[in-house]
């Protein structure tokens, strides 16, 4: 099954999904950003905190347990939801050998494990592994477009043989 | 003063700012209740609770000033959000000490906001302005002595 056998009105809904989740994912790199301008020490100070006599401007406690529950929670669930929509629409997508598709839906769900376990391990264990949660951030983030763009590609094409 | 602290934590709170041995009296000021602090013939200050919204629950904390009217602590009694509680911390909560009524107190200026707490940073330091300012108007005006 391909895009092309879904129902116009499902595919009118998957291209604006998809167009809405790439909104909603920018604007939380831009958060990240904004609080830890995308660094690894930056990342790392946001859950360890810094000595408040040793840094101007906002201060910067570690994270307590109960935030990193909420954290991780509230994150892992609504980002498996994310990936579940795109993983479907990927799987829609004629123009996607099945060997890719397979790897473009499995990876978010991998880097979403490792990039939490980095996170604790980071507050918890050392700050180091604030190098491992960004680099997996990052490839999350980069399947995430590939797979969004993958996704409109195919439903620009097949609206366009339909017309 | 909306929501009652545990007697408990305030009795520890007043302990902690003025020391083992304080003796505290209730003063009623109009609605509102003053703790005036004192070992033996000494005045050691006086105290007040007050509460601010937070995010969305009452933040309950406690102002203590001096004889001289200068703020000696703040101390947060009880704090409800799951967010925002690191203004409970030393290193925050020492910003105010020595301020009096006439001190500017400015999030970002002479108080430091909090990474992760901004809106209980805002909400506390409102509250404190506030009842520093009654605690001195009331001492200014005899209410309290």
């Amino acid at each position: 099954m391909t895009w092309k056998d879904v129902p116009a009105p499902v595919r009118t809904l998957g291209r604006w999904v998809t167009i809405v989740q790439l909104v909603g994912y920018t604007t939380s790199l831009l958060f990240v950003w904004h609080t830890t301008r995308l660094v690894p020490a930056g990342v790392a100070t946001r859950y360890r905190g810094a000595n408040p006599e040793a840094t101007a401007g906002a201060m910067q406690f570690p994270k307590s347990l109960a935030e990193m529950l909420t954290i991780t929670h509230t994150h892992l669930l609504s980002m498996a939801v994310i990936f579940v929509l795109t993983g479907l629409g990927v799987a829609l997508c004629a123009a996607v050998s099945e060997r890719w598709k397979r790897f473009l839906i499995a990876e978010p769900f991998g880097a979403l494990l490792v990039s939490f376990s980095a996170m604790w391990l980071m507050r918890y264990a050392a700050a180091g592994f604030s190098w491992l949660l960004e680099a997996s951030s990052f490839l999350l983030a980069v399947t995430f477009y590939v797979q969004s763009y993958l996704i409109l590609r195919d439903l620009h094409r097949v609206e366009h043989e339909a017309a | 003063m909306t929501q009652g602290p545990p007697p408990a934590k305030v009795a520890a709170s007043i302990r902690r700012i003025f020391g083992p041995g304080a003796e505290t009296s209730a003063v009623a000021v109009g609605a509102d209740t003053v703790l005036r602090v004192a070992r033996g013939d000494s005045l050691l200050g006086f105290a007040a609770v007050g509460n601010v919204i937070g995010k969305d629950q009452p933040i309950t904390f406690l102002v203590a000033i001096d004889p001289s009217d200068r703020l000696k602590d703040v101390d947060i009694l009880v704090y409800r959000e799951p967010y925002g509680g690191e203004v409970a911390y030393d290193a925050w909560r020492r910003q105010f000490r020595g301020k009096s009524a006439t001190d500017s107190l400015r999030v970002g200026r002479e108080i430091r906001t909090i990474s992760g707490a901004t809106i209980s940073v805002h909400a506390v330091t409102l509250g404190v302005k506030r009842v520093l300012a009654d605690l001195t108007r009331w001492r200014q005006s005899g209410a309290i002595r």
